[in-house]
């Protein structure tokens, strides 16, 4: 096989040239004018690229309490017992509005006097849905990922539980389980300002 | 003529002085085995880039596609279940491929000067591929991708100052949704591979620079790469492609039900080479867990090629390197271990692919524009147990459990357990003065004599049920009363379940024909069974001091009775505590009507081939002993599906 062949005479029409050398002579202006010019030409398209990739850090979340009807009273006994609902709203994504969709799951603790309180299901550690278990004689919140744990009323457990009653680490949660504003109107249905909030930190802040 | 034309393109391109460098680079020392690895790593690449062109002619990236536009390249389009097969396994050999070949370099010392840059580009590449499968989990939109996703998005806002910021930026918004699929779309096929293509020429330029094999060159050893080390290269190759068909035929490609954005889904456990981070997360601060330590590592891989000049530090390298390797394994056989033993996650998991199953079934007769999430949010069989388990069981059990396996203690129930409502067995249990007042039935209710001072209320039904018996139950019965007992119990019990007109009691009914009629006429005679004193009955006179018995419990009725029991048709002002689910607003009619369709057993069963595959097998063995009959099947699964057993199912079990 050959490495360089010679130029051919039926096909080539050039010889090798040598390969691309910078000029010796350079004139300082044509090289910023040909870099600047160049350069405005090519920045067009990426600077509204990124501002389009960026919008989204724009938007604020609505910090507005919006109260969607999660149950009617008749349906909460007054036990003390937390009850998990569905919160079902209108939402929209992007272009797609959904009338109808599950958002989120609370749970509901209608105490003795009547107090109604409203937990999120969503861990504030990395944000798992936890489930209301019982271990042992003890009800609790369990989070299925990483083992965080929470008292019925929502507060972070000392100690965690593991399955056969004993006690594990720590509970790795940075907070307890975020509580939700609860509106009880005439009719007693039962309203809730349902949001989501960050993970990971000990405070609790809106998404 | 051949040669004018291959003349005519190397003057034009020089293409042969390229392919001749690329073929006959010189190997120092000759061909070797060990230099098979750099190799099968581009070959798995350049699968992923095959299959995965194919793949985005098929794939939509939106919320109400994604999953299901997956679903249709595996189940229905030909040859889907195969490049999408190659695609996904290919990404799984990467990894093994990727820890050998970075083994080899730091064993063989190939990390030094002057190739200490090509060791710097594959430690730049590692995240690249870490984009890839991160993306490519969170494609298909899955439970699993999607709940794995999520924790991770979560754990980037941990990051101080721009964590918040990185997060809205991946996701296209403060939640998930379409932009968050066009987002990791735009990385898993644009901006990732761009990348890797980029860094695998630096690579190759400066392998070419400085010899791509690390050897001593001796001139009798010498090869050219081909065709002595190509043919090791494709052997390898073909061993990888042999590897990856054999897990494949194995264990299929995994595809869970669709995201459920709102829901939990606690089968979720990160893709098997992350494992390890996942459980470091349980035992550490999540800034240390996801960020510091393997920042660490990756900080100590790139002084390598710095410090291994020295041979102690070579040592030292090594020795890490395996050290590494083997925490990372100790970590995720823990974490599987771990999981092994725990009954939850197990359930969560068997839950997960009966769900999948599921859809995968409902699917296959068409999804609605809103996508196959719709599909499960309108299927008796899916929504059933769990509207049960959240409005009913508080007071209600269904064979002694909630509807999702969990058991209720008789102290919890305060209603009656509706196992079979309104079979045979319901009713005459029901009016057995044995039953009646235990918490099966009434026994926890107003009308029970617990709640009356230990004495069935006057007029209820609980007096009225034994003084019917008394006639059998006397202390000296007369024979003639217990013969017609006899006769017209069971075709009164007949006539009832023949309203109530269960899909698992369709024969029955056919049967009993005669017995259903001779109950019409014990009620018409009103003797021994003084029913319409109080009670209405299809084409029977009777009294509407009680519930409305027309057509009791068949489909309608039950719809009618959980919308609104105190309706004067039903209980009225006597009720109990029974909400009027759908007066009140609670539930949607349709809602009512799943949970009636689930408690009755009508819905579709999912066919064999969509359910588990370990939980097939273990069915069709106990099946021997029983019928062959499909919704015995069905029936013997866990939790969603585990009520309204036929009475084949039922015997088995006693």
């Amino acid at each position: 096989m050959q490495d360089n062949p010679a130029p051919n005479s039926c096909c080539s029409t050039q010889p090798t040239c040598n390969p691309a050398q910078p000029p010796e002579r350079r004139s300082f202006l044509k090289c910023f004018f040909a870099s600047i010019l160049g350069g405005i030409a090519l920045l067009a398209s990426p600077i509204a690229g990124l501002g389009f990739f960026a919008a989204p850090l724009c938007k604020t979340g609505g910090s507005d309490d919006k109260f969607t009807k999660v149950t009617n009273l008749k349906t909460l006994p007054a036990d003390g017992k937390p009850r998990k609902f569905t919160v079902i709203d209108t939402q929209k994504d992007a272009w797609t509005k959904y009338p109808m969709l599950p958002i989120g799951n609370v749970f509901l603790i209608r105490n003795a006097d009547d107090q109604i309180t409203a937990l999120s299901d969503i861990c504030p550690h990395l944000a798992c849905g936890v489930s209301l278990q019982t271990i042992g004689d003890k009800q609790l919140y369990n989070c299925p990922c990483h083992d965080s744990q929470f008292e019925p009323d929502g507060k972070t457990m000392a100690h965690t539980l593991k399955a056969d009653g004993s006690q594990g680490p720590k509970s790795i949660s940075p907070r307890a389980l975020d509580s939700l504003t609860v509106k009880i109107d005439p009719s007693g249905d039962v309203l809730v300002a349902y949001k989501k909030f960050k993970t990971g930190r000990p405070t609790k802040e809106v998404e | 003529m051949f040669k004018c034309l291959t003349n005519w393109l190397d003057d034009r391109t020089g293409y042969r002085k390229v392919k001749n460098a690329v073929l006959y680079e010189n190997i120092p020392g000759g061909a070797k085995w060990r230099h098979v690895w750099g190799t099968t790593i581009l070959f798995a690449f350049i699968l992923e880039m095959i299959s995965g062109t194919f793949l985005a002619m098929a794939y939509s990236p939106s919320v109400s596609t994604a999953w299901e536009s997956v679903y249709f390249i595996d189940e229905q389009m030909t040859f889907g279940w195969l490049v999408r097969g190659i695609h996904f396994y290919a990404s799984q050999a990467l990894v093994p491929l990727i820890i050998i070949h970075m083994f080899m370099l730091i064993i063989y010392r190939s990390y030094l000067a002057p190739r200490d840059l090509r060791f710097w580009l594959i430690l730049l590449m590692l995240p690249v591929f870490f984009g890839f499968g991160l993306t490519g989990y969170f494609l298909p939109f899955d439970q699993m991708g999607f709940h794995a996703t999520k924790v991770r998005a979560n754990l980037i806002t941990s990051v101080p100052y721009v964590g918040d910021s990185a997060r809205a930026l991946l996701l296209g918004g403060s939640d998930f949704g379409h932009h968050t699929l066009t987002r990791f779309y735009t990385l898993h096929v644009i901006i990732l591979p761009a990348a890797m293509v980029f860094l695998m020429l630096l690579y190759y330029i400066s392998g070419k620079r400085n010899g791509i094999y690390k050897g001593e060159s001796n001139p009798e050893k010498d090869t050219a790469y081909f065709p002595a080390q190509a043919s090791r290269d494709g052997i390898a190759c073909i061993g990888v492609l042999a590897a990856m068909a054999l897990v494949f035929f194995a264990w299929g490609v995994p595809l869970e039900a669709p995201a459920d954005m709102s829901g939990k889904f606690e089968a979720a456990r990160p893709e098997w080479y992350f494992i390890s981070v996942f459980i470091l997360l349980k035992f550490v601060p999540l800034l240390v867990g996801f960020i510091g330590i393997p920042t660490a590592i990756f900080a100590m891989f790139g002084l390598m090629p710095l410090i291994g000049k020295n041979r102690f530090f070579h040592g030292f390298n090594l020795i890490f390197a395996v050290a590494i390797f083997i925490a990372a394994v100790g970590l995720s056989v823990y974490s599987l271990n771990k999981d092994s033993k725990d009954p939850a996650y197990k359930i969560a998991v068997d839950q997960a692919h009966l769900n999948a199953g599921r859809v995968k079934f409902l699917a296959s007769e068409g999804i609605p524009p809103e996508g196959a999430n719709a599909l499960l949010r309108n299927d008796a069989l899916t929504q059933g147990p769990k509207l049960f388990a959240q409005h009913c069981a508080s007071c209600h059990a269904i064979d002694g459990e909630n509807g999702l396996g969990v058991a209720l203690a008789p102290e919890e129930t305060s209603a009656p357990d509706l196992k079979n409502f309104g079979s045979r067995e319901w009713i005459k249990g029901f009016l057995d003065p044995k039953q009646i007042d235990t918490h099966k039935y009434w026994g926890n209710t107003k009308f029970g004599t617990k709640e009356n001072d230990g004495k069935p209320p006057k007029g209820g039904m609980i007096k009225v049920v034994n003084e019917m018996f008394e006639i059998v139950t006397d202390e000296d019965p007369d024979p003639d009363d217990i013969a017609l007992f006899n006769k017209q119990y069971p075709a009164l019990i007949a006539l009832m379940a023949s309203n109530a007109n269960l899909k698992s009691e369709k024969a029955l009914n056919a049967k009993d024909k005669d017995l259903i009629a001779l109950g019409k006429k014990v009620l018409e005679e009103n003797e021994l069974f003084t029913c319409i004193d109080c009670h209405k009955f299809n084409g029977v006179k009777g009294s509407s001091k009680a519930v409305d018995l027309t057509d009791w419990a068949s489909k309608q009725w039950t719809i009618d009775f959980i919308k609104n029991p105190s309706d004067k048709r039903f209980y009225g002002e006597i009720n109990d505590r029974m909400p009027a689910y759908h007066a009140d607003g609670v539930l949607t009619e349709r809602q009512i009507e799943m949970i009636v369709e689930w408690m009755r057993g009508e819905y579709i069963p999912t066919p064999e081939k969509y359910l588990p595959h370990s939980k097939h097998k273990a069915e069709t063995e106990t099946d021997a002993e029983g019928k062959p009959n499909k919704d015995v099947k069905i029936e013997a699964k866990p939790q969603t599906e585990s009520k309204n057993k036929t009475q084949s199912e039922t015997k088995k079990e006693d």
